[in-house]
């Protein structure tokens, strides 16, 4: 058997790359990060016709210069692990701008095979290429795919593997006036044996002049006794071409890809145009907003109706039509896993009998699972509803219909994305802060959104709404969502207040809109497995295991010996000596060292707040055991308030390290979250007094 | 012929660029075929909130920031 083919998968964004990656590997991928970076790495061994090719995809990149950790991923990996084929991405619909990158890839490598995508969205619409034409100009196989139809795929593979091995020189792109000064550098660079080994000296000499910063540097400390010279050429060039060296080089480029590669290659028919009007109405700056804002609303609602009955529930209650309600709650999907849950523990208790190990069993490690596994169907149709809007072509739309609105703030359109996958996981939230262009408002948005009620505090503050009971409990949620995005955007506002003019600048839009189409399911379910594995890896761990844990510390007594009664445990000492904290939210009286307890829990997942409050009282169910807390509505406002605000839980502030690298930013989060959650939470506790004695 | 900044032109002309000052977003908008010598037509400009331009058969959108740096020569309309 021949050796395994290592074949890196590059593309500008919005090709279909991840939808061809997936194809290929038919979703069997490992994914890890690049080394030293946050960027996700996936890779998949698949065989083909009895050849081993090991696909790896890489980020999605515009172009080959040096500026954004993807494109030095990009680079590193062709210049340094040497693979057999790059396979390159060019969109059949836009063929044109994304052959720019072919280009780029093919004057540093001839090792490429490019694969055109979309080809049957592109010949509905009237789009025809001469793929054999196309492929004699660049010297390379080109082949036609429609990853979603899985037409073309196996040519695909069979021209990689034919590719392998097979050494083609790199392309020559005509850069008229420059090429005098080209090839002077390009002579400097050849006298060095080192760079040239690794490098095509010509595209050393475009990079030089390109004013590429890698390339610099390697000049400059390999190059040392030619480099001043090097730059008086670069200088001299300068003033001959009259403007900035990076644009000129670029649009030579664009013009190659015009007049050399696609001449009589791209015959585009038009086909009757139906101008749809009503797209614009995400463009005008009136009724963006409100379409935007208005389909956001119904997305959401639509979901947290599914999800946990909410806000309907609370709407027929308040009707009157109680029962109807209550067949909603029991039939959203929060309430089918309780009910799950509920026979799966009653049944092992029945059939092994009451110990300490069957309580372990069950309130521990069953009670760990169930706290990770319900919460994934409620993120799932969280993020299936996103990855609807994006895939559809909505979501970018939506993002320019907002970004009036949250420019004011301080934000841009691009932070939709993080804010809206937030209210169903701030894991997954945090993650999705790196499609934000500008580093500025990334940091900024990575701060704020666990300000954002995810669906576990959903499901807390619903518990509490429903113990507190009458008006005041069906307003506590929909307030304590209106107060967190306040939240959101006065201190993104203040913020972007202090920070630099040059900064402030960065908060813009820049954004492609691709067609509106209907939604390819298996495009959905991509976007909708790619945000929920965060969830299951990263909280999923540390869910279970804490969960584990402080079953365990809550059944340990002082001395160290096993209790049943979780008052006598060492984690309700502590909290006892604590509750004083929870004293200025009007929390007092002989259970608030429950509220304390569950308060630390909730810090490692806010979930567990609810259960902490069952186990402590012992309480048949949530609602119940709140009640037993014996708090006043005020106080119980202000606690909900408190708990859904006071701390990103752990996982979340294992993700904000993870994506930030810096403790000291992690940290800031933390406090920064404690601060606001304790002053409003008592500013509430003191106003709802004064409300409710009122009335 | 008249030269001005890509977010005072008028709704429905096609300008083509002449230079881009400067900012973060350079290289970007070159990337995405917003650079000297592209011919790019306005979409949507209604004076405030984002622009929207089409380049061959991309539509992209760019804030009034990023637009205010792009000088642009009307050809059309």
């Amino acid at each position: 058997m021949s050796r395994q083919i290592i074949v890196g998968l590059v593309g500008q964004p919005n090709v279909g790359k991840s939808t061809l990656f997936n194809v290929l590997t038919r979703g069997n991928a490992i994914v890890t990060n690049w080394p030293g970076t946050t960027v996700e790495r996936s890779e998949a061994v698949i065989r083909h016709n009895n050849s081993e090719i090991k696909i790896i995809d890489l980020p999605g990149i515009y172009g080959l210069s040096y500026l954004t950790p993807e494109e030095r991923i990009t680079r590193k990996f062709i210049t340094e692990e040497n693979p057999d084929v790059i396979v390159v991405l060019a969109d059949s619909t836009i063929l044109e701008r994304t052959l720019y990158l072919v280009i780029e890839i093919l004057e540093l490598t001839g090792r490429v095979v490019v694969a055109v995508t979309k080809v049957d969205e592109a010949h509905s619409r009237g789009v025809h290429v001469n793929y054999d034409l196309i492929s004699k100009r660049l010297g390379v196989p080109v082949v036609p795919v429609s990853a979603i139809k899985g037409n073309g795929i196996d040519q695909l593979l069979s021209s990689i593997v034919e590719k392998a091995g097979v050494e083609s020189p790199v392309l020559r792109v005509e850069y008229g006036e420059l090429e005098a000064f080209i090839n002077a550098i390009e002579e400097l660079f050849a006298g060095s044996r080192q760079l040239s080994s690794k490098y095509p000296p010509r595209w050393l000499a475009l990079k030089f002049l390109e004013g590429d910063v890698e390339v610099e540097e390697l000049a400059r400390r390999q190059l040392s006794g030619v480099y001043s010279e090097l730059c008086m050429v670069r200088e001299e060039a300068k003033r001959r071409i009259g403007q900035d060296l990076a644009a000129f080089i670029s649009i030579s480029r664009m013009r190659f890809i015009r007049e050399k590669i696609l001449k009589d290659a791209l015959i585009i028919a038009p086909l009757k145009k139906i101008e749809k009007s009503w797209y614009r109405l995400f463009y005008n700056p009136f009724t963006a907003p409100l379409l935007s804002l208005g389909i956001l609303l119904v997305v959401f609602l639509a979901v947290f109706i599914v999800n946990t009955g909410f806000p309907l529930t609370t709407i027929l209650d308040k009707l009157g039509y109680t029962e109807l309600a209550s067949i909603i709650r029991e039939y959203s999907i929060s309430g089918i896993i309780d009910k799950l849950f509920t026979a799966l523990s009653n049944y092992i208790v029945n059939s092994l009998g009451e110990s300490p190990w069957t309580l372990f069993l069950v309130n521990g490690l069953l009670g760990g699972v169930a706290s990770v596994i319900v919460f994934i169907p409620l993120i799932l149709i969280v993020m299936m509803a996103l990855g609807a809007l994006e895939d559809s072509g909505l979501l970018p739309r939506l993002a320019i219909g907002v970004h009036l609105l949250l420019n004011k703030a301080g934000l841009s359109g691009h932070a939709l994305l993080p804010l809206s996958i937030s209210m169903g996981c701030n894991v997954p939230g945090v993650m999705s802060t790196r499609a934000v262009p500008s580093s500025s408002e990334r940091l900024k948005l990575i701060l704020l959104t666990p300000f954002i009620p995810c669906q576990a505090r959903l499901v807390v503050l619903l518990a509490i709404a429903t113990a507190i009971g009458g008006f005041a409990g069906a307003l506590l949620v929909p307030f304590i969502y209106v107060v967190s995005f306040i939240i959101v955007f006065t201190l993104s506002y203040i913020i972007h207040r202090l920070t630099t003019s040059e900064r402030r600048e960065e908060v813009e839009l820049l954004l492609e809109i691709p067609p509106v189409h209907k939604p390819y399911l298996k495009v959905v379910w991509w976007f909708t497995w790619h945000y929920l594995k965060h969830f299951i890896t990263k909280a999923g761990t540390v869910i279970l295991i804490v969960s584990i844990a402080s079953w365990l510390l809550q059944h340990t007594s002082l001395g160290f010996m096993y209790t049943d009664n979780a008052s006598e445990s060492i984690i309700a000492s502590a909290s006892r000596s604590l509750s004083i904290i929870l004293r200025p939210l009007g929390v007092s009286g002989e259970y608030s060292w429950i509220a304390m307890y569950a308060v630390i829990m909730g810090f490692l997942a806010k979930e567990l707040v609810l259960s902490t409050i069952v186990t402590a009282t012992g309480a048949s169910d949530p609602i119940e055991a709140f009640k037993t807390l014996g708090l006043s509505t005020p106080s119980a406002i202000s606690l909900a308030l408190f708990i859904s605000l006071y701390i990103p839980c752990l996982a979340t502030v294992a993700t904000i390290h993870g994506e930030t690298r810096s403790w000291k930013y992690t940290i800031l989060s933390i406090i920064l979250m404690l601060i606001v959650a304790y002053s409003l939470g008592v500013l509430a506790f003191h106003i709802a007094n004064i409300l409710l004695t009122i009335n | 012929m008249e030269t001005t900044t890509l977010d005072l032109t008028r709704e429905g002309s096609v300008v083509t660029v002449l230079e881009i000052r400067g900012g973060g977003w350079v290289r970007r908008l070159y990337q995405m075929g917003i650079l000297p010598g592209s011919q790019v037509k306005v979409v949507f400009n209604r004076g405030v909130g984002p622009i929207v331009v089409r380049i061959g058969d991309v539509e992209v959108s760019l804030g009034r920031g990023i637009a205010r740096r792009i000088v642009v020569k009307v050809t059309q309309g």
